[in-house]
């Protein structure tokens, strides 16, 4: 893959993490790179840009980067090529692209129904976190 | 190390070019007064009522004694001394307050090589002013026709640089040791000029009648001028080992100060 | 991984004033570091500690296994150490390529490409005097100096303050960039918001003494914030467990700070038999905020 369309990877696909939610950084990108693989934006033997570049591109720590390729290789989402780069790993099974765009639609109609009821953007952003955190926690 | 040097030379260029032109100034002024001053001593030893000083016959009939006077023993000196000391001023304390210091000392560099290389650019900077002084005193005799002895003028140049290193060392431990930029250089040039001229002139005096005290053994200017027919044989060794002592005192002082000092 | 920086029961006094009082900090090779602490923490002593520019009252320091206390050993550090003071004040009677040159001439691995690319990038006029620079391009070019030396360690005492938002991203884009090429990085920073975006560990100290020392991804982990309504009040002294850092109680909602054990204390609310039970992240700002305010 040449250079052209790494920076096309790079620009579009990853937003910078946002450093001040409480979400540690590594788990935004995590969400990030599996969001554009299930999304269909990265398919299976895509190259992802590489530690330095990404690092530079979205201002972060390249430790992070290596953590989370290392924990998505782990979780056989990617494949690292000592040498040749980290690409989208070929024996995922395959994305639930039509799933993930049900539930994007779902989501955008449950916003909007809460929305209609008068409630603000802060309000609603509180109450997913919190029944979020509560059903992540009693795991 | 080069640009330890090369950095200190830009710091006290402009007081090198005003040392220079300050020592022109004297050397010409005097030169310019000899003959009306061999005159006023002439008529003043003539008329049986003026002023006889035991000195004025050596200063009416050898030239090099008058240089020696008005030159090594005196103002050449003074003015000489004033500008050793203000060469040396500066250093990494000095660069506390401008902010600098951090930087200076996050370069590899030892605060002895940061002190050293200062203060040996600030010799070779006295010495300079020095011989320079020699340069204008041949040039000018030249102009108003009188002979001198050049070996002389070397080796009263010689000893006044010998033995001022002291002055250089000192004042550098005075500016270490007071607080404040302008005030350390103020501090240090009353503290040491003051005792300096004024026993220079009581010695003279003292000399001229005869008397010795045990005063004479602090008399930097003295040591610094040495007898007007200075040789090799004449040379004063021992106040020259005596002043290199000092300064070498002065300049473990100095640097066991610096290395202790917290930034 | 090994130690870039360790310290041992580090102190320094000034008369009667502790300024460090025992640190131990370690820093490992690679990592981007941040220091970060309240002015007048101590934050500034022990980085000039860890140069020879203050000579520690006792304890031990040492940098790539050179003793931070003797002054030849110092003179090898600050050889493999890039170092850029919080004062960015420079020699303001030098032009900004005479600078460059001065400082070059020091270390035997400068980096000549990219001093020229960090030049091009800050937009630096190579022919004017430093007294004729603003604070922001003379902040720049302390960093240009100390980037280029090319040194396996950086220590940058609050690198991006007086520089306009998009200076410190370019400034920070150059420390992870570095980072990324293995330079290990210890900055010390009051920008919460910037350490966040480019540190993987915080080290943080209150009053001389170190009060956090964790990886970023730890510290967003293990700390929460948690809120309960009880259906009766409580007492202060329910919440005394391992693990609470402070608990704010008003009638019958309790608002708890964690840093650790937070599965134990949900259990321990739930037997409370609160209502409601919120856990919310905490941001590295709160963080910093409690850990400060909890001993003032």
């Amino acid at each position: 893959m040449d250079t052209v369309s790494l920076c096309y990877i790079n620009s579009t696909v990853f937003r910078k993490p946002n450093p001040s939610s409480g979400v540690p950084i590594y788990v935004q990108l995590k969400e990030q790179i599996r969001h554009a693989i299930e999304t269909g934006a990265l398919v299976t033997g895509d190259q992802l840009p590489g530690i330095r570049s990404l690092a530079e591109t979205l201002v972060m720590n390249p430790n992070t980067i290596i953590k989370v390729y290392r924990e998505l290789e782990n979780e056989g989402v990617l494949e690292i090529h000592h040498g040749l780069g980290v690409f989208v790993s070929s024996s995922r099974r395959k994305a639930k692209t039509g799933e993930i765009r049900d539930a994007q639609q779902l989501t955008q109609e449950f916003v909007d129904r809460l929305r209609e009821q008068g409630l603000r953007e802060g309000e609603i952003r509180r109450l997913v976190e919190a029944a979020l955190a509560n059903e992540f926690q009693r795991r | 190390m080069n640009m330890l040097l090369y950095k200190a030379w830009i710091e006290t260029r402009v007081r090198f070019f005003a040392g220079l032109i300050a020592v022109t100034i004297v050397c010409i002024f005097y030169l310019q007064q000899h003959a009306w001053l061999v005159k006023m001593w002439a008529h003043e030893l003539a008329d049986s009522k003026g002023y006889h000083g035991a000195w004025m016959p050596l200063g009416i009939n050898h030239y090099s004694w008058y240089l020696w006077h008005y030159l090594y023993d005196n103002y050449l000196q003074q003015v000489w001394a004033l500008f050793a000391l203000l060469f040396a001023f500066g250093g990494l304390i000095r660069e506390r307050s401008s902010g600098t210091v951090l930087f200076s000392l996050g370069l590899p560099v030892s605060r002895r090589q940061w002190l050293f290389s200062r203060l040996a650019v600030a010799l070779l900077e006295a010495l300079s002013v020095a011989c320079f002084a020699v340069v204008v005193v041949v040039i000018g005799s030249r102009v108003i026709h009188q002979d001198y002895s050049l070996t002389q003028l070397i080796l009263h140049t010689l000893l006044m640089v010998g033995a001022g290193v002291f002055l250089l060392a000192i004042g550098n431990l005075c500016y270490s040791l007071a607080p404040g930029n302008y005030t350390s250089l103020l501090v240090t040039l009353i503290v040491l000029g003051v005792p300096y001229l004024l026993l220079q002139n009581y010695m003279q005096n003292e000399r001229d009648l005869n008397k010795t005290t045990w005063l004479q053994y602090l008399d930097v200017g003295h040591a610094m001028a040495g007898p007007w027919q200075i040789t090799w044989t004449s040379f004063p060794w021992i106040a020259l080992f005596v002043a290199w002592g000092l300064t070498g005192l002065c300049l473990s002082i100095t640097a066991f100060y610096g290395d202790r000092v917290d930034y | 991984m090994a130690h870039v920086i360790e310290t041992q029961q580090l102190k320094k006094s000034y008369g009667t004033h502790e300024a460090v009082r025992g640190l131990d900090l370690s820093v490992s090779e690679g990592a981007v570091c941040a220091f970060l602490g309240q002015n007048g923490a101590g934050k500034s002593s022990t980085i000039k500690m860890l140069l020879g520019m203050v000579h520690p009252t006792s304890g031990k320091g040492r940098i790539f296994g050179h003793s931070i206390s003797n002054e030849a050993e110092s003179l090898i550090i600050r050889q493999k150490v890039a170092f850029v003071a919080e004062d960015k004040r420079l020699y303001d009677y030098m032009t900004v390529a005479e600078l460059i040159r001065f400082t070059r001439a020091f270390f035997p691995t400068w980096d000549e490409r990219f001093e020229q690319e960090l030049l091009d990038r800050f937009e630096l006029p190579l022919d004017r005097k430093v007294r004729q620079l603003s604070k922001g391009m003379r902040t720049k070019l302390a960093l240009l100096l100390g980037f280029a030396r090319g040194c396996k360690l950086l220590i940058l005492d609050e690198p991006t303050e007086g520089l306009d938002p998009v200076a410190i991203e370019d400034v920070l884009q150059i420390v992870v960039s570095l980072a990324a090429q293995g330079t290990t990085i210890f900055f010390s920073s009051h920008q919460i918001g910037e350490v966040e975006q480019v540190a993987d560990h915080v080290l943080m100290i209150n009053r001389g003494q170190l009060v956090l020392d964790a990886s970023m991804d730890e510290v967003k982990e293990r700390y929460k914030h948690i809120q309960a309504v009880f259906p009766e009040p409580v007492e202060e002294r329910d919440f005394r467990l391992p693990g609470i850092e402070k608990a704010r109680i008003e009638g019958r909602t309790v608002t708890l700070v964690a840093s650790d054990h937070l599965d134990s204390i949900l259990e321990h609310v739930r037997m409370l038999k609160a209502g409601s039970i919120d856990v919310l992240p905490l941001t590295l700002k709160e963080v910093f905020l409690e850990k400060v305010k909890v001993r003032s």
